[in-house]
């Protein structure tokens, strides 16, 4: 099977104002580095990691909202193009889409609802003029959304009916790929999973392809077919979402995955808590970047970056000691 | 949601001048847009309205008191030192310096949102130029300035409009500038650019609609100083040229009459203060309905 998004060896690079200094003194920012997957088509693929560890910017690189400083992005065997003045770089927004974080922020304020869904048809010229009246309605539809309320606007609704109106949005140019950036973790707990299953249901209709970017573990396991885990803006695990949830082989797969609240007490507790804050993607340790907080480092984790081994049949871990551990 | 509801009401914002002293009243914010209504419908009609031409003299009827203060219905608002009727220098001087006000203002508002949109836009080397000018400008004492250039194109009314119109745009520059910086980092502005909407259109769209309240408050708060402005001018003589004439020209020229003949200078007086009291009230009366976090 191809894969739809290839995401080989990118990495992304910021040149941030040095804090340090007074005048001048850029540094380099990793935001993400050597991160490679594939997501294959119809997929859902989860991103899970700690806030800064580079999930939104390996979304935003996806999409072609920024161009990568090295690796190659490909989508459906082609390069993406992350130039906006290239006429393939808007063609392209008809393949792939984002839903964002929050739906409050997401939408003009100083637009009905209606018109922000038919904005994108007249953009992306779908359809004749009143084809696209009949559309909206057909959009809103299939998010769950009553047409009516259409002239409404977004101070007038709840967040998950905003979110509805984000995911019709979307859906107005008929991707195939979606990035959904953390995109329930604004909304109330009893709306999040009827947001979450409004997901799976357009994804099984419209034959969707996902990359689902969040830190809550078990919507990413109730929802992936295969995760990424990352931190400090490197993949320190990847695999089939079962085996990664039930069997982690990174220490830090295990601490985020012992930190996660679980409704069953008393499991997986014999893994201690992380402690302290990530260290700055600014200066990362050097070999592997997880030592500094791993109670398995050993000496040797200074002196590479280690490579992904194999661990399972679809399963690797970026650890010199998983074989131990 | 009971927590957001509450965190609304706990918003304080300093109560400006005009609310300080109640002047947010709903009878007074109604009074001072009939008077605006009034000055505008004034101006427009200003030829139909004039019971004289407001250049003409009549020598044997200089310094004509005022019907209120003992004159005669042939001159309401009395006459001046050249058998003027006040009445229709005012209505005219009202139509000139609204004219002036009005183009100056919107001239000031369009170039200064313009090239304050532009500087956010392109940011780099064009912000940095346009921002030296922006600082150059307000450190500049402009009515010297304006004094220095009229006196160089004497008597001009466009140059007076021009000169009137670039005060403040540095202000308007520095507002949409700020805005379109903040604005462009909204997730909705970063969603609209993501689905692939050209970025004249995110801008006509999205963006401007989302400051134009700013502006516009803006647009409030610089119009009465474009008034006093062209009084000032007016008033040091190098304003309107005459026979034309405008409510700050009446103004300088009554001074010399205070003792002898107060309406001269008193009427246009008046007729300013209260143009420039109703927009401050109006101005402040739209802030709080267009800030959507005061809703």
């Amino acid at each position: 099977m191809t894969a739809l998004v290839e995401f080989t060896k990118v990495q992304r690079t910021f040149q941030v104002r040095n804090p340090a200094a007074i005048l001048g003194g850029k540094r380099a920012l990793h935001a993400v580095q050597d991160v490679s997957f594939d997501i294959a088509p119809g997929q859902t693929l989860g991103l899970v990691g700690e806030s800064g560890c580079g999930k939104s910017t390996v979304g935003k690189l996806l999409l072609g909202l920024l161009p990568p400083s090295a690796g190659d992005i490909r989508f459906d065997g082609a390069a993406l193009s992350a130039d906006t003045k290239d006429p393939k770089w808007r063609a392209q927004r008809r393949d792939m889409q984002m839903i964002f974080q929050n739906p409050f922020g997401a939408l003009n304020p100083r637009l009905p609802i209606g018109r922000q869904m038919r904005e994108v048809l007249d953009t992306h010229e779908i359809g004749t003029t009143e084809e696209r009246d009949d559309r909206v309605i057909d959009l809103m539809r299939s998010v769950g959304l009553e047409p009516h309320i259409q002239d409404r606007y977004p101070h007038q609704m709840s967040g998950g009916q905003l979110q509805r109106v984000v995911i019709a949005r979307a859906l107005a140019v008929s991707p195939r790929f979606l990035v959904c950036d953390e995109a329930v973790a604004a909304l109330d707990v009893s709306i999040q999973a009827q947001v979450v299953n409004l997901l799976q249901d357009i994804q099984e209709e419209r034959d969707l392809t996902y990359l689902f970017i969040s830190h809550d573990l078990e919507i990413v396991r109730h929802i992936s077919d295969r995760i990424v885990v990352m931190y400090l803006g490197r993949v320190v695990e990847t695999g089939d979402a079962e085996a990664v949830f039930n069997a982690p082989r990174h220490p830090y797969t295990r601490a985020l995955m012992a930190a996660a609240p679980h409704p069953e007490p008393g499991r997986r507790k014999d893994e201690p808590l992380l402690e302290g804050d990530p260290p700055s993607p600014l200066d990362p340790p050097s070999g592997c970047v997880f030592r500094t907080r791993c109670r398995y480092a050993q000496p040797a984790c200074g002196e590479a970056v280690p490579e992904p081994v194999s661990v399972g049949p679809d399963h690797a871990v970026a650890c010199l000691r998983s074989h131990e551990i | 949601m009971a927590v957001t509801d509450q965190s609304d009401a706990i918003i304080v914002k300093p109560p400006s001048f005009v609310k300080r002293i109640g002047l947010d009243r709903a009878w007074i914010v109604i009074f001072a847009g009939v008077y605006l209504g009034l000055v505008v419908l004034v101006a427009l009609f200003a030829p139909l309205l004039q019971p004289y031409d407001h250049a003409a003299q009549d020598l044997f009827e200089i310094r004509n008191p005022p019907v209120f203060m003992g004159g005669d219905w042939n001159y309401i608002l009395g006459s001046d030192d050249l058998g003027r009727d006040v009445l229709s220098r005012v209505i005219y001087g009202t139509k000139i310096s609204v004219v002036i006000a009005l183009v100056g203002t919107g001239i000031g508002a369009v170039l200064g949102s313009f090239l304050g949109i532009v500087a956010a836009h392109f940011k780099g080397w064009v912000d940095d130029v346009i921002m030296m000018f922006v600082d150059a400008q307000s450190s500049l004492p402009f009515l010297i300035f304006a004094l220095a250039v009229l006196a160089f194109f004497s008597g001009s009314f466009i140059v007076l409009v021009i000169v009137v119109g670039i005060d403040g745009w540095e202000r308007y520059a520095r507002l949409s500038r700020g805005m379109t910086l903040a604005g462009s980092s909204n997730t909705y502005i970063e969603a609209v650019k993501a689905l692939g909407v050209p970025t004249w259109k995110v801008y006509a769209r999205h963006l401007l609609p989302n400051i134009l309240p700013a502006l516009m408050i803006q647009f409030t708060i610089n119009l009465p100083g474009t008034i006093l402005l062209e009084t000032s001018l007016s008033f040091l003589g190098l304003g309107v040229q005459p026979p034309m004439t405008s409510l700050g020209q009446m103004l300088g020229y009554g001074r010399d009459y205070l003792l002898q003949a107060p309406w001269i200078a008193v009427v246009p007086g008046l007729t300013i203060f209260f143009i420039t009291l109703s927009i401050s009230i109006l101005g402040d009366w739209l802030r709080d309905h267009l800030d959507p976090s005061l809703r």
